[in-house]
């Protein structure tokens, strides 16, 4: 583990925000990349959490303030290196499936889409099916991204696949799916109706980022 | 190993508040206080705990609990169906005195719903807050990029307008002064000297218009939009370059490897049209040669735009880019290295020159791939 992620954890499991973003503002200031502070502290440090909870070292409401302090830290983040482009193209609309606390991953990706120019627009946890077909009516997104974390929320992501697969647009969204529900099985992603799927947010950037937003030399 | 915690034998567990589950030693659940099935809406007798276990985190979490033989605790678990999902439990392993044989009884602490429906509230807001903070950071910037353009506009309104009225100062004086002397009768007596100040004043309104005409160009280089379009960069110059027909003594070479790009065509002709027309206006007579490469910078290609003409003094090198200037008065309006720059700079690239006299010079022009951000690089740190 990294210095810098060590010490990110170490702020998370002391419940200390500034501390949290004192490890991130400094990471940033060596230049280093958003998706390298995204990939490389922050994930690995939510990863450490949820498997501190396994051991019985962590309660819950320890890992929902860690939580609370990352969504923080990564909105701190990003508004120091989020620059305003007036061409934001593709759009991508996400939602989680359902009352998810892991959802950093999905808001990691939207991040990383909107620094390279996407248009993203997160919509966070909980989103009936109705708004979200709604909303991808109204907005014609290129892209929908839909996270699940645990295999219980799965039937609800079927059922938002097919809600906006039988709506009338004048283009299907590409529809990528991701979170922990999906590892380990390659192939539910696609059975359950999704276009894409990735293991985490980097994969998904490149995957929808090739689809949708091929280079101008075809790369 | 702890003190096992045990269970005193008059206990009742059917009234327990929360779930009990008796678990055999490989987790077979054979007796409940009917708590899980009724939350969960399944039976859980003669079923193993893990399959009721949210996911991987859990059911590791259980193959601690039962491989420490743990009386550590209170162990936080969720449990789960396909269907439904409990919140997080907080769990003991007790011992039961009575029927040590029988397994141990897994019993939840007594829930304490209120609570629990106050973290998820508290949890929802976290999440809520995070996002609008999220949609505030992006309308933050696209407001800050807007008043960062709306300064730069203002500012180069400043710059046009001084030019503008500093430069077309010098035709009118001199119209004026020309106008003056074809009225004072003791000055312009013969016909033929008061026809050559009219044709001179006829002259000095024809260069005004065009540098009232090249004036609007310039104004509008930097405001237009055009289509955003994928184009080879290496079949627009070699266009540009039959198009612009040079002079025999004129050669121009464009590197093989020219990128493709997605740009706005016509303003990124207007560029090189320019910086080619002027390598070929300003060459080494006899044996001029151009050259036109291209490197790549990441987000920005790099045209270089090379002569070997009589290259250009340091002192003039700030100059070259102000509208109406020229070093051959009367040839052309002075607008193109101008227009060059404020289409360049506009499009968010940039242009300089490196040359000496003598030399020929160089034209650096940074151009994105693809059409980019309009505030400028990161915020100051701190």
């Amino acid at each position: 583990m990294m210095p810098a992620t060590a010490a990110y954890l170490s702020a998370l499991r002391a419940g200390d925000r500034r501390a949290a973003f004192r490890v991130l503002d400094d990471a940033l200031d060596t230049g280093a990349p958003l998706a390298e502070l995204y990939l490389e502290i922050v994930q690995p440090s939510m990863r450490e959490i949820g498997r501190l909870w396994q051991e019985n070292a962590l309660t819950v409401a320890e890992e929902h303030l860690a939580t609370a302090i990352t969504e923080t830290a990564m909105n701190r983040l990003f508004e120091r290196v989020f620059v305003w482009r007036d061409e934001r193209t593709p759009r991508l609309l996400a939602a989680c499936a359902a009352e998810e606390r892991h959802q950093l991953g999905l808001r990691m990706l939207c991040d990383l889409l909107e620094m390279e120019g996407w248009e993203t627009t997160y919509l966070g946890a909980s989103v009936p099916i109705e708004s979200l077909v709604h909303l991808v009516k109204e907005r014609a997104p290129e892209a929908v991204a839909i996270s699940a974390t645990i295999a219980p929320h799965l039937p609800r992501v079927r059922d938002a696949i097919r809600a906006i697969r039988a709506a009338p647009l004048a283009q299907q969204p590409v529809i990528v799916v991701g979170g922990r529900a999906f590892h380990g099985d390659p192939t539910l992603a696609e059975r359950i109706g999704a276009d894409l799927t990735a293991v985490d947010a980097t994969g998904a950037l490149l995957a929808l980022n090739e689809r949708l937003r091929p280079g101008p030399n075809g790369e | 190993m702890m003190d096992a915690i045990t269970l005193p034998a008059s206990v009742d567990l059917g009234a327990w508040p929360g779930v009990a589950l008796r678990v055999q030693g490989d987790g077979t659940i054979t007796a409940s206080n009917g708590q899980l099935e009724a939350m969960l809406d399944v039976s859980v007798l003669g079923r193993h705990v893990e399959e009721l276990l949210d996911e991987e985190a859990s059911r590791r979490k259980w193959s601690r609990l039962t491989a420490v033989d743990a009386d550590a605790g209170p162990w936080e678990l969720i449990f789960c169906t396909g269907e439904r999902m409990l919140p997080t439990g907080r769990y003991s392993m007790l011992h039961d005195v009575a029927n040590p044989e029988a397994g141990r009884w897994l019993i939840e602490h007594p829930p304490a719903p209120r609570l629990a429906e106050l973290a998820t509230q508290v949890a929802r807001i976290d999440t809520e807050l995070s996002t609008a903070q999220r949609a505030l950071v992006i309308e933050r910037a696209r407001l800050a990029s807007a008043l960062a353009e709306a300064e730069r506009s203002n500012l180069a309104l400043d710059e046009f307008a001084h030019a503008v009225s500093h430069d077309l100062k010098a035709p009118v004086r001199a119209i004026r002064e020309y106008a003056e002397l074809v009225l004072d009768p003791g000055i312009a007596s013969a016909d033929e000297t008061r026809d050559g100040y009219l044709r001179r004043i006829r002259e000095l309104t024809g260069r005004m218009r065009e540098m009232i005409d090249a004036a609007l160009e310039y104004a509008r280089a930097g405001r237009t939009a055009d289509r955003v379009v994928q184009f080879d960069t290496g079949e627009v110059l070699r266009e540009l370059v039959a198009f612009l027909s040079p002079p025999a003594d004129v050669t121009i070479q464009l590197a093989p490897d020219l990128p493709v790009i997605q740009s706005e065509r016509v303003p990124f002709e207007q560029v090189f049209r320019n910086l080619l027309s002027n390598a070929i206006t300003y060459r080494r007579e006899g044996d001029a040669h151009v050259t036109v490469s291209a490197t790549d910078r990441g987000d920005n290609v790099e045209f270089v735009v090379a002569d070997n003409g009589p290259g250009i003094p340091a002192t003039q090198q700030e100059r070259i880019w102000k509208l109406f200037h020229t070093s051959r008065p009367g040839e052309g309006t002075g607008l193109g290295l101008a227009l060059v720059k404020r289409l360049v700079e506009s499009r968010h690239g940039t242009v300089t020159v490196q040359s000496a006299p003598g030399e020929g010079a160089e034209f650096h022009v940074r151009w994105p791939r693809r059409p980019v951000m309009r505030a400028s690089g990161k915020k100051a740190n701190g």
